[in-house]
């Protein structure tokens, strides 16, 4: 079970060979899925969910799932760092929904800024330092698109709202909070594309 | 692909806005549907950047070192080491087992944590068990309870029946007693009364005798209004007489029957209270009857011997 290929070779794995290990019940390709990727699947789970414990056990789910499951990633459609943030997503909202009785705790964005300010730009490994970028690139695309199609995003993405909630809240018909959705999707993605970065560009 | 296209619904599904069925319904359609499998694939690109919006951090390393602590038993759990085995493997195996009971240990110690996604659901479905369960104990307790006090009811009741047939018992065997001790009574009276039923016979039978000889006896003032009669036989020691009219003796008196002759009076018989109606003092003489010259009948007070001057009926023989 040691790790001889990568021994072999200083280039490190992309996620889909990582992947194949993983499905051969290689746990260090496990864990090397983890370095990439918990960083992202944790900031996530706090931001959706608020709390330190609950997004600790979202992301021991989200990569034991991983593991267990490995064989339902369809290399079609997207990439398997998609794929992993879809599971810890769907996670987060079933939580969210499941504790909702309780008072949310949305993080706000500033408070997410001091908190990557406070720990994780300490870190310096290379997968840090790409979420980072990554982060700032998003950012900057949600800027730019109108304020309320981006409150859908925050609503449903990280408040968990289904769109009826979303509509009763902001007292719109569902038709056009559906409208909102797939228009802030499509802007978003315009704004992502004119920044000429392709997915492909940063994976690796 | 028949029936409509839920395009509109496509983004508020990506973005995880839709309720379980609603999602599950989408989804369907999007695996069987390919111009809505390319809508929403056309959105995975822009999803993909999403979770990066939320600032990154570091989890806390207890997360991976629980999570690979999980895998590492999950695996020993998989592959169970072979029954027959060479020296040198098992030992490399003995290692590996203390590592996993190192690891199982800290999954232990730790997964607690770890495993709490899967323990809260398990946790919510168990406690809803366990309500329910609670609710059917309850239940159950409420029907013992009642059902138990029914029973105790009946017990009581029971015990109050069971107590009142033993007191009627009782009573009943005391009433036997009694009923016994009656008829004990009453069978002695009846011999009482067999017993004067002969005496009255032989009274009837010494009275009506032929040789029975009788003659009144004389009142005097004091037994005014009453009347006497003897009977005898000649020859014989018997005596009967028969009064008629007397008022009952007073209290701690007796009507006396005396006979005499030459040598003074002789008591003789019954001692009788009794008056009213006919009364009868049989008496039986030291000497046939034909040897005596006087009868008299006196009150005595109980005891005398000699008799008194109150002297009811009296006259020659």
């Amino acid at each position: 079970m040691s790790n001889s290929r990568s021994g072999a070779s200083n280039v490190e794995p992309g996620d889909e060979i990582l992947l194949t290990q993983v499905i051969a019940g290689e746990s260090e390709a496990l864990s090397a899925l983890y370095e990439r990727h918990s960083r992202v699947v944790y900031g996530m789970a706090l931001r959706i969910l608020g709390q330190g414990e609950l997004a600790e056990d979202i992301v021991q789910e989200t990569f034991w799932r991983v593991w267990r499951r490995g064989e339902s990633y369809q290399s079609g459609r997207g990439q398997v760092s998609t794929w992993i943030f879809s599971i810890a997503h769907n996670l987060c909202i079933d939580e969210l929904r499941r504790i909702r009785t309780r008072p949310m705790m949305l993080t706000t964005e500033s408070e997410q800024a001091v908190q990557i300010a406070a720990t994780d730009l300490a870190t310096d490994a290379p997968a840090a330092a790409l979420a980072r970028e990554r982060r700032q690139i998003i950012v900057e695309a949600l800027a730019q698109i109108p304020s309320e199609q981006r409150q859908i995003i925050e609503l449903a993405y990280f408040g968990g709202l289904s769109q009826s909630e979303i509509a009763e809240r902001l007292q719109s018909p569902i038709g056009t909070v559906k409208t909102r959705a797939r228009l802030a999707l499509q802007k978003l993605r315009d704004a992502l594309g004119a920044r000429k970065l392709g997915i492909e560009d940063l994976t690796e | 692909m028949p029936g409509e296209h839920p395009i509109e619904s496509i983004p508020a599904y990506l973005l995880g806005a839709l309720d379980y069925v609603e999602s599950s319904t989408i989804q369907a359609h999007i695996a069987v549907c390919p111009s809505c499998r390319a809508e929403a694939d056309s959105f995975s690109r822009t999803l993909h950047w999403l979770p990066y919006a939320s600032a990154p951090m570091s989890p806390p390393a207890r997360v991976k070192r629980q999570l690979m602590a999980r895998i590492s038993a999950s695996q020993q759990q998989r592959d169970p080491a072979p029954l027959i085995a060479s020296a040198a493997t098992s030992a490399a195996r003995r290692g590996a087992a203390s590592r996993w009971i190192a690891a199982a240990a800290i999954a232990c110690a730790m997964g607690v944590g770890g495993l709490a996604i899967e323990a809260r659901q398990r946790a919510d479905a168990l406690g809803a068990q366990i309500a329910q369960r609670d609710a059917r104990i309850k239940d159950v307790e409420g029907r013992l309870a009642s059902t138990s006090g029914a029973l105790e009811e009946k017990q009581r009741t029971s015990q109050q029946e069971l107590d009142a047939l033993r007191s009627q018992v009782i009573t009943s065997e005391a009433e036997r007693q009694q009923r016994d001790t009656k008829i004990a009574a009453l069978s002695a009276q009846i011999v009482a009364l067999d017993r004067e039923t002969t005496h009255n016979d032989l009274v009837l039978a010494f009275v009506a005798a032929p040789q029975t000889v009788s003659k009144p006896i004389g009142a005097t003032p004091l037994g005014s209004g009453s009347s006497a009669q003897i009977y005898m036989q000649p020859g014989h020691n018997d005596v009967i007489v028969l009064m008629a009219g007397l008022p009952p003796a007073a209290p701690g008196s007796v009507y006396q029957l005396w006979v005499a002759d030459s040598g003074g009076a002789i008591p003789l018989g019954d001692l009788v209270i009794s008056g009213g109606g006919i009364t009868e003092i049989i008496g039986k003489a030291p000497k046939p009857m034909d040897n005596y010259a006087a009868v008299m009948v006196t009150v005595e007070t109980i005891g005398s011997s000699t008799p008194s001057d109150r002297v009811v009926f009296q006259d020659n023989l």
